[in-house]
């Protein structure tokens, strides 16, 4: 079985700037896999190239083996890839569930029919309703997404992500913003979403980092200096190196 | 020859003409990323005040030419304080929106005051004579207001180019978040440059009264000219916006003479392509989207 | 079911006394009102603010006008002809301008709209120029004239209704969920898996088809139309008429419709400031209630019948 993504030798200009120069990764089965580095390393970047919200100059990007190199994001959905932004984007004017329930026609291929109601659509309504419950979003279904606390909406994002039944799962600095407590709680979920989707996390939480992931990728400056097993990375003469560089910087 | 001639001549005089309002669209879209679409109604308010200062204030043309903007630009810092300042943390799509309203109000205002008649006046005394270029007897009050036009305009681009205030304009166009966070006050900014732009307006109509007649629709097909202009030379950049200016004037006297209303259907469907596949526009390099 | 209560208590107004000047100014809003439906289709659940909607209007009259004097005043085929040629150029058109949203999306509208502005005052041997088409003959079913006056109006307050009875199940649908969801956040919407340049096209074609059914009723209401039913003004009035309303309501744009028809009659009658007056409002509205007369009128509902939990 291929691999839920492979990604190679991936390259993006910005002007004069090579924000990510020659990234490859790939992602096993099942598996989390966290990309770290200090800011302005191009996580984000690899992150939008892969997912389709930038075309990549260079490079390839395989999804289950299949080369979706420069698809539009909304083809790569189909595809079987989910992503999330750092930045809560979820739809504010529309309820918790409804959002969830987007998502969830989505991957039915719901979501262009024009004469039913959207609240019969029953199968979309009930893998929503399921995704609530597992997240423990439940009790505000009713609710309009733009009430949600903060929390809350980063937990949102995940679930409407989820409700695509993605191959890949890609969460872009899912504790942003959180307390402790709910770092921790996002932790837990991303272990057992891990269960049957593989996820690609961006993260600056090095402490959740270490103890949820699998294999850790690290990049600094748009390329990747280390790869491996949290235990293998941490020991990393280059990542020391690296992460002290930035708090350097960061207190002059 | 001779009606060619003469039709580039007045493409010529109403580049410079547009000038005026082009320029203050485009600093205050850069500035503040507002599509004022009452710059027309502020325009046409421009002449009504000139008409106020003649036949109200007996005051004689060339000091009711300097009056009519100074009594617009208070009427415009009004606006922008109660209308656009407080939405400005909303899509910017509300301020087109808004102001929209406002130019409804305004020519709602004119026309309750004034009535819905267009008022001609003559140019000033000494310039109601024609002159002989190369056989063609030419209005000189055209040739006049084309050249205070520009040397008015020159103006802004020399306090936009030279002083504090605009090295601040540009620095908050360039970055607002930057300008910023370096201490520029974006929000007085703002409505400083607001009022400006609808003086500059005011100043056109009142300068255009004896060439194009005061009425109160007068504002629409100018607001939209400038519109091309401000789009063909790249929202918020001013140098395209002077080549805007003239290639839309151009366009319209040289075509309009020939081959008549299709040229300006070609010239809005060139502006929509252009916007769609060049949106930093045609002849420089703007913001949209 | 409202909707058949409503659309019943307008048919029995010219039966009740209502005078015949009345009716043909609440035809005109009618119709106003199917147009700014079409436009809420775009604006309140998609997002796309347009300058340029008296296009589609505007087309869909001449379009029918020049039918009517030309072929044949059935209205069926009439509408049939306008609902083609609109579709084609919605189609044309929608596919370059649903490129982009926001602010290029208004200003490109608008500029799309007066290009067909300016082609029908110069296409003069189809149009008539600035003339504009006159003379258009009223329309027949099944060959029977639908006479001016009750009629007419009567044959508005059906389609009204269909149209309403359309869009209301088009919002309903998982279509309606994804325009609503493209104009919450595009970014987030491709995200989820949708094709947000396809959908934005389709919302544009339906929006201007449902504009080409009010076109075509337009112009055998006035019996032509002139190229000023293109005009960008003409746009910004639709627009007025549907935020006063009250955008993504549906009911909204339709009480702003008929309100904007009787208050421009009232003020234009009473005093010249129409504008004036009418342009406050629409400041006031976009300013303090986003949600407009709609969402008024809803407040005061549950503050009257508070709903009981």
């Amino acid at each position: 079985m291929a691999s839920p993504l492979v990604v190679r030798e991936l390259s993006k200009d910005f002007g004069a700037l090579r924000a990510v120069d020659g990234v490859s990764l790939e992602i096993q089965d099942g598996q989390v896999h966290s990309l770290i580095g200090p800011n302005g390393a191009g996580k984000t970047t690899v992150f939008n190239c892969v997912s389709g919200f930038l075309r990549p100059a260079g490079g390839q990007v395989l999804l289950d083996g299949l080369d979706v190199t420069g698809w539009p994001a909304h083809r790569l959905v189909a595809a079987g890839l989910a992503r999330t932004f750092q930045i809560t984007k979820v739809f504010g004017d529309l309820t918790v569930f409804e959002n969830v329930a987007l998502g969830a026609r989505s991957r039915l291929g719901r979501n262009l029919q024009m004469w039913r109601d959207a609240r019969n659509v029953a199968d979309a309504q009930a893998g929503a309703e399921e995704i609530l419950d597992m997240l423990g979003l439940a009790e505000h279904a009713g609710a309009n997404a733009d009430h949600l606390a903060h929390g809350d909406k980063r937990i949102l994002e995940i679930a409407i992500a989820l409700a695509l039944r993605p191959r890949l799962l890609m969460l872009d600095e899912p504790t942003a913003g959180m307390s402790p407590g709910e770092t921790a709680h996002i932790g837990d979920l991303i272990r057992r979403i891990a269960k049957h989707t593989s996820v690609l996390l961006v993260e600056h939480d090095m402490e959740m980092v270490l103890g949820i992931s699998d294999e850790i990728t690290v990049m600094t400056q748009g390329r990747v200096i280390a790869s491996g097993t949290p235990d293998a990375v941490s020991r990393d003469p280059h990542v020391q190196d690296a992460y002290l560089g930035e708090v350097d910087v960061m207190n002059l | 020859m001779n009606f060619f001639f003469v039709s580039v001549l007045n493409g010529v005089v109403y580049g410079c003409f547009l000038l005026l309002t082009s320029l203050g669209l485009s600093l205050v879209f850069g500035l503040g990323r507002v599509v004022n679409f009452a710059h027309g109604a502020l325009y046409a308010l421009g002449g009504y005040a000139l008409i106020v200062g003649m036949h109200g204030a007996g005051a004689g043309y060339w000091p009711a030419l300097i009056l009519a903007p100074l009594l617009v630009v208070p009427v415009a810092i009004l606006i922008e304080r109660v209308a656009i300042f407080p939405i400005r943390h909303r899509p910017e799509i509300y301020t087109l929106l808004v102001t929209f309203g406002i130019s409804f109000m305004i020519v709602g205002a004119i026309e309750y005051a004034f009535g819905t008649g267009t008022t001609l006046l003559p140019p000033p005394a000494p310039f109601v004579t024609t002159v002989d270029i190369f056989g063609n007897q030419y209005p000189v009050y055209r040739l006049l207001a084309a050249v205070v036009s520009l040397f008015v305009s020159a103006g802004v681009f020399a306090v936009i180019l030279f002083t504090p205030v605009g090295l601040r304009i540009r620095a908050v166009t360039d970055d607002p978040g930057m300008a910023e966070a370096l201490g520029v006050n974006t929000k007085w900014l703002l409505t400083l440059v607001f009022g400006c732009a609808a003086g500059l307006a005011a100043f056109a109509g009142a300068l255009g009264a004896p060439i194009f007649a005061v009425h109160p629709e007068m504002g629409t097909n100018i607001l939209l000219d400038s519109f091309l202009a401000v789009i063909l030379g790249g929202l918020g950049n001013l140098a395209g916006s002077v080549i805007g200016a003239f290639v839309v004037a151009l366009a319209k006297s040289i075509g309009g003479g020939y081959v008549t209303d299709w040229s300006i259907a070609v010239l809005f469907l060139v502006v929509a392509i252009a916007l769609i596949f060049r949106p930093t526009g045609v002849f420089g390099r703007g913001r949209v989207a | 079911m409202t909707i058949a209560v409503v659309a019943g208590l307008l048919a029995i107004l010219p039966f009740v006394g209502a005078a015949p000047f009345t009716i043909t100014l609440l035809t005109e809003g009618l119709i106003f009102a199917i147009w700014a439906m079409s436009l809420d289709i775009l604006v309140g659940y998609t997002g796309l603010v347009t300058f340029g909607h008296a296009a589609a209007f505007g087309l869909g009259s001449y379009a029918a006008g020049f039918f009517a004097r030309e072929v044949t005043t059935d209205f069926f085929v009439t509408l049939l002809f306008a609902e083609v040629v609109v579709i084609a150029v919605a189609v044309t058109i929608g596919f370059v301008v649903t490129r982009v949203s926001g602010i290029a999306f208004a200003i490109i509208s608008l500029c799309i709209a007066q290009v067909l502005f300016q082609i029908a005052v110069a296409w003069r041997d189809v149009t008539e120029g600035m003339d504009g088409l006159v003379g258009v003959p009223l329309p027949k079913m099944f060959g029977v004239t639908i006479n001016a006056g009750t009629e007419l109006y009567l044959l508005t307050v059906v389609t009204l209704a269909a149209v309403c009875i359309g869009l209301r199940r088009l919002v309903e649908s998982p279509f309606g969920r994804t325009l609503q969801a493209i104009r919450t956040n595009e970014d987030r919407a491709a995200a989820v898996g949708i094709n947000v340049r396809l959908n934005k096209w389709l919302a544009f074609i339906i929006s201007w088809a449902v504009a080409g059914v009010g076109g075509t009723l337009m112009v055998f209401l006035k019996a032509g139309t002139t190229p000023m039913s293109l005009h960008w003004t003409e746009s910004g009035n639709v627009l007025v008429m549907t935020i006063f309303g009250g955008l993504g309501t549906l009911f909204g744009p339709v009480i702003g419709a008929i309100s904007f028809v009787f208050l421009r009659d009232e003020f234009t009658t009473r005093f010249e400031a129409w504008q004036l007056a009418f342009g406050f409002v629409f400041v006031v509205v976009v300013l303090a209630f986003p949600t407009g007369l709609a969402g008024i009128i809803a407040r005061v509902w549950r503050s009257l019948w508070p709903v009981r939990s």
